[in-house]
């Protein structure tokens, strides 16, 4: 009687065992898509754009016409500056600096681009000098000023010239914002002024990896 | 069977529901996106004109609100789709249900900078803007007509051309389909709603959909959004 009764008592045993099993195959594996599907959280704000963005042809500071669209397979990030802005551009010019220091060898997957919102004062030499302080690397653009105008407008930048007593001369009010283009030309990211170089250099090798 | 036994089937069988449900509730998210978010369109553009009261309006005004643009002009009657009167209705909706905490802006652009100066946006705005207090701001803009053209025809992809006027020879309209659109505190296009008829619970529903995503754009919830996104764009 006692060997009947411990059969099904051995065999539940074994059943829960398995079960115990199949619950941690299942578990684990979900975990592991969880984790797998867990999308990487960009520091700059995502957009989902249907359309490539916006091609541009503009000389740089070498005098050299200079395409977006050339640099197609780099991430290309554009930002709106000029040369005599006290604060902001030098800031985020260092902070994109540090982004591209910190890529170490996938440096040159990556290109900066600056477009003057101040056409009038930045000439090429002006304009290669101001990067020079920064890294060699970046590019510096300069266009007519409607044809600044209407770039500008497409990637939601505002520019606006101020009257100042300042010693330097006028200032120009812009959007501080930096735009991220994927290798296949869309604007993909925006990061706002104060975005930090490490956290730019996260995204854009996320952004080249995927 | 033993009654001991039985229990820890049932027991076996709670565990495998549990399961079950867990890996229905993730599957179904993917597929049925309970947590709607709006798409990032693309950019909206960024500008700098005047108000009806002559100030200084630039799209950096509006960063941080969310905001629904309209196109119209001063002279448009008769046939002409003017959707100014559907923006006061969306005011008066969004003061009374739409999410507290959040600020909101109508902006309305005009189609003929030649002609609409500033005070004829006073004038035109008056009866809409009224006297109450009103918590949405609103402000008709004007600016150069090549500036507007590059914000509402580059940016918004608003086509409007101006057509010589049936009535008179040296009048003329603007020929345009009315669209509005709503813009996010981060100057990302999030709805585009091309119609002369606005569905008012439409936009709300919408405007609804974004103050969540606000107010939950920090820590887990974040993640939620993030990933809301992931399955709708990239499946």
């Amino acid at each position: 009687m006692t060997h009947n009764n411990n059969k099904p008592e051995r065999s539940l045993l074994k059943k829960i065992w398995i079960a115990i099993l199949g619950i941690a195959i299942v578990g684990g594996v979900l975990i592991l898509a969880l984790i797998a599907l867990k999308p990487y959280a960009f520091h700059g704000a995502v957009l989902q754009s249907p359309k490539p963005a916006q091609d541009f042809t503009l000389l740089n500071q070498y005098g050299q016409e200079t395409t977006l669209s050339d640099y197609r397979g780099k991430v290309v990030l554009l930002y709106f500056g000029y040369a005599a802005c006290p604060d902001v551009c030098p800031a985020t010019l260092a902070e994109l600096r540090q982004a591209r220091e910190l890529l170490g060898t996938r440096a040159d997957e990556i290109q900066v681009f600056m477009i003057t919102v101040d056409p009038e004062r930045d000439t090429a030499e002006v304009m290669a000098e101001f990067l020079a302080h920064f890294d060699p690397s970046f590019i510096g653009l300069i266009g007519a000023p409607e044809q600044v105008a209407q770039i500008a407008t497409q990637y939601g930048i505002f520019f606006q010239k101020q009257d100042t007593s300042s010693v330097m001369g006028y200032l120009v009010d812009h959007t501080a914002t930096v735009m991220l283009i994927d290798p296949e030309g869309y604007s993909r990211l925006i990061f706002p002024y104060g975005a930090r170089g490490e956290d730019i250099a996260e995204d854009i090798i996320y952004v080249l990896d995927h | 069977m033993s009654e001991k036994s039985s229990k820890k089937f049932k027991l076996l069988y709670l565990l495998y529901a549990v399961i079950a449900i867990v890996v229905t509730s993730v599957v179904s998210f993917a597929v049925f996106q309970p947590v709607k978010v709006l798409p990032r369109i693309s950019l909206a553009p960024g500008y700098a004109f005047i108000n009806q009261d002559g100030e200084s309006r630039t799209s950096e005004d509006y960063r941080g609100k969310l905001t629904l643009y309209n196109f119209s002009y001063t002279h448009c009657d008769g046939e002409c789709p003017d959707t100014t009167q559907q923006m006061q209705e969306v005011r008066a909706a969004v003061e009374e249900s739409a999410p507290a905490g959040i600020d909101y802006a109508l902006v309305t652009v005009t189609l003929d900078p030649e002609r609409d100066t500033p005070e004829a946006l006073g004038l035109f705005a008056d009866p809409y803007l009224g006297t109450g207090e009103n918590t949405v701001s609103w402000d008709f803009l004007t600016g150069d007509p090549l500036r507007v053209r590059y914000m509402v025809g580059g940016g918004f992809s608003l086509f409007y051309e101006a057509v010589a006027s049936p009535n008179s020879t040296d009048d003329y309209d603007i020929k345009f389909y009315p669209l509005f659109i709503l813009v996010d505190g981060w100057g990302i296009i999030r709805a585009e709603y091309p119609t002369a008829d606005l569905d008012y619970d439409e936009v709300l529903n919408d405007i609804n959909y974004l103050a969540v995503e606000i107010n939950n754009s920090e820590g887990a919830a974040k993640y939620a959004y993030e990933a809301a996104h992931l399955f709708r764009c990239y499946p």
